[in-house]
């Protein structure tokens, strides 16, 4: 039995050490080294020294009436002058395309589709008469896939951004995409995406945790984690399965070879290895991170939102598995994505959590006291090495980017820690182990509710 | 590719750092759970164990039990009983053999035999029984299943013992497993050194041999596992102790029994309890010599550091001292059962002895009275080698076998049929035997069966007595000296007493233990 738990301890923890391994600056690729100089950079963009590739920026909005706003706000800010932006109304059932109309002063545009993806009718395609750059389209709601797909067909730029409608972009975000995919061979790439309750006036360089509350605050250290160690790992071993539906960026050639976005639960991961497939036996294709390409998201802000925002991811991954299932399985010693995908996190992220609690639970059961103990210092052990390491780098990663914690965080983060190993990570299991068996009898996901906060307001007042 | 490389390995060398950790940690808290047993103590005592500092090196005592558990048995009986007092600054450990069938007083119980403790009362009985006899505190217990004992020794590779008996488990009948043991410095591997611990039957020093051979064993494991370094003997160890080893030391007190307590090892004394065997109510018990527990007692306690009170308790009568314990209604006493009743059967006893009867190792060099446990009437003690001058019985001429035992027991050497004399009897009214120990009838009884052994009471151990119907009774009887076995049938003659019919004289004494 000892060795039992020990062997499945040993497998469990591979995967972390890895990653905090591979993160580390030593390990970068060679065309990794960007933004090694912003100063420089941003003097080239403003005088036209380096050459911007047209961006299209899709925005799927299916009722987000409460964002839309802020969202509109940051678009104006973009210190970029190649892009342009299309809202995709997804027959939205409350005020959204009413709020789009009164601030863009929409009037009908003449834009067509390519015609090679299919779509839901789109009703009409207008265009902002105070902002020239920015589209958008009306169409039948069929899902946030759908209306990506819709995007693409009327984009009339070679690289797609595409954003939720809660993520907001930083100034030079477009100057960051477009230097990355200065390289040829970058079809796709994740950008970095922060936590929107935690931006301050200063979105490059400080975040503040005061105005977050703890359970935001704790998926600001999780996603610090998934961006800089895991996903900055796993794009490394080109094995990256998810380019974050937040923010991704596709080069739209690249979308129309592998069909587009299919109508899924989760189809940022769908896309994501829809590309992976098709670049699989094209060597000079890659999949990168863009770690200086930031956005900021809204992040649900209520166990309630955050619980359905878990569960569909969770739902996601499972239902990837069952439709990437043959390329998996062919590729699975030979491809580092299909690796990644089935060992790390479909057999150790989410069939081992039943495992491990079954194992607990039983010896819970069966165990004296005494061994209910000697399980709990052992679960501290890991609880202390695995949770407080992993934050640790991942916040020093996170330092290593640029990012400061405002001052007097430093407890907060401290709290974040404690709460992130005595509660969040529990409740994370119970999410994989819930959404991965609530996925086979209820497939539909729920919209999460957006907060309605006014960033834009907020940033004055913090100003202020 | 050399950082990938390089990757690969940091991470694999993390895991198996972070494996062996954990495994180690694991296997450390689940055993050091797992083989942790709390007992209730004597108030008495209970004070000193939670003052014992063994940071600061302050003596202890450590009871080491081998349980002996045959399949289908329950709990098992304590086959092997050794008691240590370290004393770190004396850098000195005192090591002393109890007797497994060292007669105790067990209230409520029918059994009372030291190594039968443990079966009525576990860990907690056997602890206070051995604490009542030898007045000494128990501090810590390490209970170690027998069976487990073997890989203990394994996980140490081996143990050397210097053996002073050669002799060969094939020629004994109780012990399964070959090995031929010479005499000299040998090697024990964990199954021989199983069979050399609990060989009895082919040492003329008898269950003393053994506890001899027990304490050599004991002190080999020790002396080696205080010196063990290698993780994977450490593994080895765990994986053993877990399962069969049970005790009051938390890890942490091991731990710094291991540090501070090490160097007393070079400097351990071995003792031995001497006594004399008896049999009560038709089962064997020895009977430990009062004088030299005594003296053994004053030297463990004065090696705890505990001399005023061993001293105190010295000077207490004996009586007295029993007294108080059955008011204060103890359980247990290792002092005689019934010493009130003055009609013990030894009192009336037909002055018949061996005179062949030497007193051999068991018998106390240091006393030269009976070694019986005390009476108050002092007048009829009689030492066991002073006995009558009759002739033992067996000399009569052979006869053939006839009746129950006769033909089919090839343990019966002979069967004598004499004419013997009834024993006249004070009973007034006797309906069946009683089989009552310290009753009229039971002596009586005894008198008979002593008169069909041609022994002298006094010299008699009753092995085993049981009755035929509701006259008659058959008993197993030896002499002191255990040289002599018979099997006794008496009956009784109403209005008359007890008359011995018939007496076999045995080969062996078919009703002693292993």
């Amino acid at each position: 039995m000892d060795l039992f738990i020990t062997i499945f301890f040993l497998i469990s923890v591979t995967f972390p050490v890895l990653h905090i391994y591979h993160c580390l600056p030593f390990f970068r690729d060679e065309d990794e080294r960007t933004g090694a100089n912003k100063g420089l950079k941003r003097w080239k963009i403003e005088h036209g020294y380096e050459q911007e590739e047209g961006i299209s920026v899709l925005v799927p909005c299916f009722n987000e009436e409460s964002i839309i706003e802020t969202s509109i706000e940051s678009m104006k800010t973009l210190a970029y002058s190649q892009f342009e932006v299309i809202y995709v109304n997804d027959g939205s059932s409350d005020g959204t395309m009413n709020y789009l109309r009164e601030m863009l002063d929409l009037k009908t545009s003449e834009l067509s589709p390519q015609g090679s993806l299919k779509h839901e009718n789109v009703k009409k395609v207008y265009q902002s008469q105070l902002y020239p750059n920015i589209y958008v389209i009306d169409k039948v709601n069929g899902g946030k896939a759908d209306a990506l797909n819709a995007g693409i067909e009327y984009s009339q730029k070679d690289l797609v951004v595409t954003l939720d409608a809660d993520t907001i972009l930083t100034e030079n975000a477009l100057a960051a995409v477009n230097k990355a995919f200065k390289d040829k061979g970058v079809v796709a790439a994740g950008g970095m995406v922060h936590v929107l309750q935690t931006k301050t006036d200063n979105p490059l360089k400080r975040l503040s945790l005061k105005n977050a509350n703890m359970l935001v605050r704790v998926q600001v250290l999780d996603f610090m984690k998934a961006f800089y160690i895991s996903k900055l790992s796993l794009v490394r071993f080109k094995a990256l399965a998810v380019i974050s539906g937040a923010f991704g960026v596709f080069r739209k050639d690249i979308l129309f070879k592998v069909g587009g976005y299919r109508n899924s639960i989760g189809e940022d991961i769908d896309i994501t290895l829809r590309i992976q497939r098709f670049i699989a036996k094209k060597k000079q294709l890659k999949i990168t991170f863009i770690a200086d390409a930031i956005g900021y998201t809204e992040l649900p802000e209520t166990w309630k939102d955050l619980t359905k925002q878990r569960l569909r991811w969770q739902k996601a991954y499972v239902d990837c598995v069952i439709h990437f299932w043959a390329f998996f399985l062919k590729t699975l010693f030979t491809k580092p994505v299909s690796f990644f995908y089935i060992f790390e996190t479909f057999l150790i992220g989410t069939i081992a959590a039943y495992f491990m609690t079954g194992l607990v639970t039983y010896n819970l059961i069966t165990s004296s006291e005494n061994s209910i103990l000697a399980y709990m210092f052992f679960y501290l052990f890991f609880l202390f090495l695995f949770g407080v390491l992993y934050d640790l780098v991942a916040l020093r990663m996170n330092k290593h980017y640029g990012f400061r914690f405002q001052k007097g965080d430093g407890f907060r983060i401290l709290g974040t820690i404690l709460f992130d190993i005595i509660v969040y990570r529990f409740v994370a299991v119970y999410y994989v182990m819930y959404g991965s068996i609530s996925y086979f009898f209820n497939k539909k996901w729920n919209k999460v509710s957006r907060t309605g906060r006014k960033y834009n307001q907020k940033k004055s007042e913090t100003a202020a | 590719m050399g950082k990938k490389f390089l990757l690969f390995i940091m991470t694999a060398v993390t895991v198996l750092i972070l494996g062996a950790g954990s495994y180690a940690f694991n296997v450390f808290t689940s055993t050091s759970a797992s083989i942790y047993e709390d007992i209730d103590r004597n108030p008495e005592f209970e004070q000193r164990l939670k003052n014992i500092d063994l940071k600061d090196g302050d003596p202890i005592s450590v009871l080491i039990m081998g349980l002996d558990t045959q399949k289908g048995e329950k709990g098992g009986r304590a086959d092997t009983m050794v008691l240590l007092t370290i004393n770190p600054e004396e850098e000195s450990v005192q090591m002393v053999s109890i007797p497994r069938d060292t007669y105790v007083k067990v209230r409520g119980a029918e059994e009372n035999k030291m190594n039968s403790t443990y079966q009525v009362g576990g860990t907690e009985m056997t602890i206070k029984s051995i604490e009542e006899f030898l007045d000494v505190p128990v501090d810590y217990f390490v209970k170690v299943n027998m069976q487990s004992f073997e890989g203990i020794v394994d996980a140490l590779d081996g143990i050397t013992v210097q053996n002073d008996l050669e002799f060969d488990t094939r020629d004994a009948e109780h012990l399964k497993g070959d090995a031929y043991f010479p005499k000299g410095e040998i090697t024990l591997n964990g199954k021989e050194a199983l069979l050399y611990a609990r060989m009895r039957e082919l040492d003329p020093r008898g269950d003393f041999g053994r506890q001899k051979r027990q304490r050599q064993v004991i002190e080999q494991v020790i002396q080696k596992g205080a010196s063990i370094s290698s993780v994977t003997n450490f593994g080895d160890i765990f994986e053993v102790v877990e399962n069969h080893v049970k005790t009051n030391l938390s890890f942490n007190e091991m731990w710094k029994i291991q540090s501070n307590y090490k160097d007393a090892r070079a400097n351990i004394e071995q003792h031995k309890i001497e006594g004399t065997d008896k049999k009560i109510d038709g089962i064997y018990y020895y009977m430990p010599d009062e004088k030299q527990v005594e003296e053994i007692s004053y030297k463990l306690n004065s090696h705890l550091g505990l001399a005023d009170q061993a001293s105190d308790a010295e000077k207490r009568p004996i009586e007295e001292n029993m007294k108080k314990e059955d008011k204060e209604g103890n359980l247990f006493t290792s002092k005689e059962p019934k010493p009130e009743s003055g009609n013990d059967p030894v009192t009336e006893a037909e002055p018949r002895s061996e005179e062949e009867n030497p007193p051999e190792e068991r018998a106390p060099e240091t006393s030269t009275e009976e070694p019986a446990p005390p009476k108050e009437d002092e007048g009829d003690k009689k030492s066991a080698t002073n006995g009558s001058e009759d002739a033992p019985q067996e000399q009569t001429e052979p006869e053939p076998s006839e009746g129950r035992g006769g033909n089919g027991d090839p343990n019966v050497k002979q069967v004598i049929t004499d004419d013997w004399a009834v024993v006249p009897t004070d009973q007034e009214s006797h309906t069946h035997i009683t089989f009552e120990k310290g009753s009229l009838d039971w002596k009586e009884m005894t008198t008979a069966i002593a008169a069909g052994a041609g022994l002298s009471e006094d010299d008699m151990i009753v092995w085993w007595a049981a009755g035929e119907g509701t006259d008659k009774a058959i008993a197993t009887v030896t002499n002191q000296a255990q040289t002599e076995n018979y099997r006794v049938h008496v009956t009784w003659i109403d209005g008359a007493g007890y008359k011995p019919v018939k007496t076999e004289v045995l080969y062996k004494n078919d009703q002693k233990n292993g």
